[in-house]
């Protein structure tokens, strides 16, 4: 972000603490993308078909608009967490309302807390990252390939898992990143950095071995 | 892939200038990460050589770093078309001719709206394609054909197409306006509420468009009571015929774009409305190629379709056949409200996809009709030569079904179908005891029920003329007795479903040691099978007879049928008298049922089925001339039916009977325990003399060479049937066997080569099925006598015994097999003087053959096996010099036989071995004398 693009969010932020809503609704337009593929990434494939992300983004503003007295009060956190944390409440709520039924506990399968991640992180990163791999002749290939860059993914520390997802899903800089995870961003750094390798090369692998089917 | 493309092409280097080759430290590195990630995130091309020149000491891990960001950026950019799409599409009013009119959904492929054609005032459905769809001209030009196909597809069914445009730069697809929804949200408020009224409310207040990811908003402004009447789930008959009428249509609705040379590609509840009138509808037709291309890399597709992908489409094989299992899988779904392919995940989605479906209609719904499950499963067959070859003949035999009409669809023969699945999927699952117990009481009572009141009924019509109190006597007797007979029909139906089931089960999961179909003789991974089921099954028998009692044919042949199953159940856990009694009952109901109906070939063909196994358990018992008269009653039985002899099951039979009766020929004199008395001690002592009892070997080796010729035969006209070739191989091995008694070593080993080689291919195709790995360990552990190749097979014979005894530890025909190959690998140690090991080995197998005749006291051999076991051992102590303890051993060993002769007073074989081992103690006891005693064995 350059700096006359933060000194306007700090002043956007600022009038939403005093409970502005027309800052909130700038605001919300500006991260309205963002957010919108943080939901696209984080909602369950069992409700994408049920419950549209418009849906979702329409009711994280409705609740901004109510808890906008909370934000005043929270003073170190940017606007885009904020508004990040109340999507993924929206998140919860729905993935409690549509699920339920389904599973006694939502949660064991569908974490969205930021603090700690679930084996679902992994497996939607891993079916974005290899699901582009392929075409459709390849599909079985792909579901070992799936399952092997999972189980990378689920080897991987919990917070260095959520790093890449944090980086490259929901698309947040490494200061929020830092933020979110309430880690030094310096920690943060290392993190990212150390995960990313270790993805690397799980991934290298995977091409060379699918290069090697393609030829 | 192309990220190397992307990263090449255009180098737009963003706001990095000037060269600084300076040392890095993680922060640097990461806010490289960070410019290079946001540059791609806006649509550049960011050259990677570039960013790595800035820390020329680094640039190799600059380069591994962006290169995986510039994947993980690129794959989530060609992820996420609705995200671009949106950007501009908020902002629709108009497209061409269409007034946009409001969003009814979005999908992976694009966006819906409902619009209206302002020139021809109609309401349309506007599918407005994400722009990544068609990226390049290529795609569009095939779109456009696609597209142009599809709209010339005229039909009541199918969702009128247009046309297509372009304004822009979005390209759409105009179609009909359906009031309705997809079968997809219909299933999803049916499961999330089974009441069909709330559902029908709830669904129709959103309107539809024709993707996965549409949006249910519950716009209560909009809701209209449905003018639907569909059937109740739980009205089982009703729903089901209902859905029948919706798979009618569409197997006509594809059926005729099939003819029209149009292949949908993409089946699924997703694509088929269903309209307030309850009218099916294809939508979509035309555009799944066209998301083909990038289907797989959008998110909703990735894990919406793979759920509804027949299995050679993973091969990219996709035909008219894929469509009609697609159609299955949608019918599979609609009918047991469970999707035909689950999984957890993706990954395992499509692993299961590749599979095909795992679970019968019926597991989810005993009272299933038989029929539409057959039809079902032939339109999910898992290999496309298997399935309906049209659309059409689906619909036909749908229709028939509707219409109480045969259906073309042969049921696949439970033991077709039992060992296709054990290939596929060898868990099953057990059944519970108590709830077949539970519906077993239930349907008991009512059906006593309803026979007491029908006899209040015949009272009652008795006294209709005595007196007017005695109409109304009647009349409601009358309606009570309809009442109960429909309650009573209905357990009824359920307690034969339950029955089904539990024969199933034990079919899938038990075997019995001469098992004459290979089918029934699957795999034991969960050998649940306990003496409770026989138990179960017994008691069943009475009550299949009391309805039988009345009238009911049917029920009559379930009686047999599951006293036939009683005894191989009792078989398999070597109560032979109770599986004899079991045997015995089954044939006793199937002469009934023969009378009945003379002419009936089958009934003929199972008594001969029930006679061959009281034959073998006779002849395990020991009594090998009752087993004799019992085959010379099933030859003439079958001999007496020309028409069943050349039906393939009457010859099957008849080569049964004819190797039973040559296996017990060969025993004649070595394992019966009732000799004629006439026999004489005499007699015996010679024969024990010259050590060489007189099997009736001619006999044996005559009725082997007819068993395999008729076998040869059916193996060969019918190739596909493997309990021919199983039976075949059981032949050659007796016939092995019988040779190597007849000294004819060259004989032997051939046939026991085509028994080895049979057994091998067999296990080969059907790996699951653990019968065969026990054949094929007999098979080699029989070649014992000819000792060519010996060490080999007795290893293989090994392995596969202690595969077979991990999976099913309680079995007692592997626990003897795995005795028997043990004993001979004792021997063998013994003889290469590896006393030590060949003592500890006859130490385990003592432990093995007292538990078995703890299990089987009925069978002789197993006393006898123990008592030979002693003997070894003994002669091991002698060898090793301790006559004390080989005394011992002997000694035992003759207590054992007196046990055992105090059971089988008469049994020869036993007095003679008997005989054998007191010649022996006293001979120890008579070398200890003049040998000093030793109580520590030698090396």
């Amino acid at each position: 972000m350059s700096e006359t693009s933060t000194v306007v969010a700090d002043e956007l932020a600022a009038r939403m603490r005093a409970g502005n809503e027309d800052a909130l609704a700038t605001v919300f337009s500006t991260y309205r993308e963002r957010l919108r593929r943080i939901i696209q990434f984080r909602m369950d494939y069992r409700i994408a078909g049920r419950v549209s992300d418009s849906d979702v983004l329409q009711d994280t503003f409705i609740a901004a608009a109510k808890r906008l007295p909370h934000f005043s009060k929270q003073k170190d956190i940017p606007a885009f967490l904020w508004l990040r944390l109340l999507v993924n409440q929206q998140l919860i709520d729905v993935h409690r309302q549509h699920l339920q039924a389904e599973m006694r506990d939502v949660r064991k399968e569908v974490s969205l807390q930021p603090r700690h991640t679930s084996p679902y992180t992994s497996m939607a990163i891993a079916v974005q990252l290899v699901g582009a791999l392929t075409a459709v002749s390849e599909v079985v290939a792909r579901a070992e390939h799936i399952a092997k860059l999972e189980s990378v993914l689920n080897q991987m520390d919990d917070v260095d898992r959520e790093v890449i997802a944090l980086r490259h899903f929901e698309e947040l800089t490494n200061l929020e990143t830092a933020n979110v995870l309430e880690i030094q961003p310096s920690a943060a750094s290392k993190r990212y950095l150390r995960a990313m390798k270790r993805l690397s090369q799980t991934m290298a692998k995977i091409q060379g071995s699918q290069d090697g089917e393609d030829s | 892939m192309n990220h190397d493309d992307r990263t090449h092409n255009e180098a737009i280097t963003p706001t990095y200038h000037g060269p600084a080759p300076t040392k890095r430290d993680d922060a640097d590195l990461d806010q490289l990460a960070e410019e290079f990630s946001k540059a791609i995130r806006q649509g550049h091309s960011p050259d990677i050589k570039e960013y790595a020149s800035r820390y020329p000491e680094d640039a190799d891990q600059i380069r591994e770093l962006l290169e995986s960001i510039s994947l993980i950026e690129g794959f989530k950019r060609a992820n996420t078309p609705v995200a671009e799409s949106n950007v501009i599409q908020p902002t629709l009013t108009q497209l061409d001719d269409y007034k946009i009119i409001r969003e009814i959904g979005r999908g992976g492929m694009g966006v819906v709206f409902e619009a209206i054609h302002q020139s021809l005032g109609r309401r349309v459905a506007i599918k407005v394609l994400a722009n990544n769809l068609l990226g390049d001209s290529k795609h569009l030009t095939r779109f456009r054909r696609e597209a142009r196909a599809a709209a010339k597809l005229r039909h009541t069914n199918i969702v009128p197409v247009f046309g297509v445009g372009s304004s822009g730069n979005h390209h759409y697809y105009v179609m009909d306006y359906i009031d309705g929804m997809s079968l997809h949200q219909w299933l999803g408020f049916i499961r999330q509420d089974r009441s069909p009224e709330a559902a029908t409310v709830d669904a129709f207040s959103t309107n539809t468009a024709t993707d996965t990811e549409i949006e249910d908003s519950p716009m209560a402004n909009d809701a209209i009571q449905p003018n639907l009447e569909v059937p109740r789930f739980q009205d089982t008959a009703a729903y089901q015929r209902w859905v029948v009428r919706l798979g009618i249509s569409m197997a006509d609705a594809l059926h005729y774009a099939h003819t029209q040379g149009v292949l949908h590609r993409d089946i699924k509840p997703a694509n088929l409305l269903l309209d307030r009138q309850s009218t099916l509808w294809i939508a979509d037709f035309g555009l799944a190629k066209l998301a083909e291309q990038q289907a797989v890399t959008a998110t909703g597709d990735i894990v919406g379709t793979p759920q509804y992908m027949p299995p050679e489409s993973f091969d990219g094989t996709y035909d008219i056949r894929s469509e009609v299992y697609a159609l299955g899988l949608t019918l599979y779904e609609l009918l047991t409200l469970q999707p035909a392919i689950e999984g957890n995940g993706t990954a395992d989605i499509i692993r299961n996809a590749t599979k095909g479906i795992s679970a019968l209609p019926r597991k989810f719904n005993p009272l299933f009709a038989p029929d539409l499950e057959t039809i079902l499963l032939k339109s999910l067959a898992h290999n496309p030569e298997n399935r309906y070859p049209s659309a059409e003949q689906l619909r036909n035999d749908l229709e028939c079904f509707l219409a109480d009409r045969p259906i073309a669809a042969r049921r696949v023969s439970t033991a077709e179908r039992v060992i296709r699945w054990s290939r596929r999927e060898p868990k099953v699952a057990a059944l519970t005891f108590t709830t077949f117990g539970l519906l077993l009481a239930l349907a008991s009572v009512s059906a006593v029920g309803f026979w007491q009141t029908k006899e209040a009924l015949n009272r009652a019509q008795v006294s209709e003329f005595t007196a007017n109190q005695s109409l109304k006597l009647r009349t409601s007797a009358l309606q009570v007795a309809e009442e109960q007979r429909g309650l009573a029909e209905q357990n009824l139906l359920i307690a034969i479903a339950a029955f089904n089931e539990v024969m199933e089960n034990i079919s899938r999961r038990g075997i019995e040691p001469g098992a004459e179909f290979l089918a029934e003789v699957t795999d034991t991974t969960s050998p649940n099978v306990t003496p409770q089921d026989a138990e179960l099954l017994n008691s069943l028998l009475g009550f299949f007879d009391e309805l039988g009692r009345n009238n009911s044919k049917d029920l009559l042949e379930e009686s047999a049928i599951a006293a036939k199953y009683a005894g191989d159940i009792c078989l398999r856990f070597g109560d032979l008298q109770k599986a004899e009694a079991s045997f015995n009952e089954a044939l006793k109901r199937t002469v009934e049922i023969a009378k009945c109906e003379p002419n009936e070939t089958k009934h003929v063909v199972t008594q001969a089925a029930i006679l061959n196994e009281l034959a073998m358990i006779t002849g395990l018992r020991g009594k090998l001339r009752d087993a004799d008269s019992i085959f010379v009653q099933t030859k003439t039985l079958l001999q007496s039916c020309p028409d069943v002899m050349t039906t393939e099951e009457g010859k099957f039979h008849y080569a049964i009977a004819h190797r039973l009766v040559a296996s017990h020929s060969t025993r004649i004199g070595l394992d019966e325990p009732d000799l004629k008395p006439r026999a004489g001690r005499p007699w015996l002592a010679r024969r024990a003399l010259n050590h060489e009892p007189r099997p009736q070997l001619e006999k044996a080796w005559t009725a082997l060479k007819e068993c395999i010729e008729v076998l040869n035969d059916l193996v060969q006209t019918y190739p596909e049937e493997q309990q021919y070739r199983a039976e075949l191989a059981r032949a050659y091995r007796d016939k092995a066997v019988t040779a190597s008694l007849a000294r004819r070593r060259v004989d032997a080993e051939t046939a026991i080569q085509k028994s080895i080689t049979l057994f091998n291919d067999l296990l080969i195709a059907n790996p699951t099925l653990d019968t065969i790995r026990y054949e094929l360990a007999l098979t080699l552990s029989s070649t014992e006598t000819f000792n060519m190749e010996y060490m080999r097979r007795s290893f293989r014979a090994n392995e596969l015994s202690l595969e077979l005894l991990r999976k099913s530890p309680d079995l007692p025909h592997y626990q003897a097999l795995h005795a028997a190959i043990h004993t001979a690998l004792a021997m063998r140690q013994m003889r290469i003087g590896n006393f030590e090991s060949a003592e500890r080995i006859w130490n385990e197998v003592l432990v093995v053959y007292n538990s078995l005749i703890r299990s089987s006291p009925d069978v002789i051999l197993y006393e006898r096996r123990y008592c030979d076991v002693l003997e070894s051992l003994a002669e091991l102590k002698v060898r090793e010099g301790d006559y004390k303890a080989a005394q011992q051993y002997l000694e035992r060993a003759i207590k054992r036989l007196q046990l055992a002769m105090r059971r089988s007073p008469n049994s020869p074989i036993v007095r003679l071995q008997m005989r054998r081992l007191t010649q022996q103690l006293r001979r120890h006891a008579e070398s200890q004398k003049t040998q000093e005693p030793e109580n520590s064995p030698k090396d």
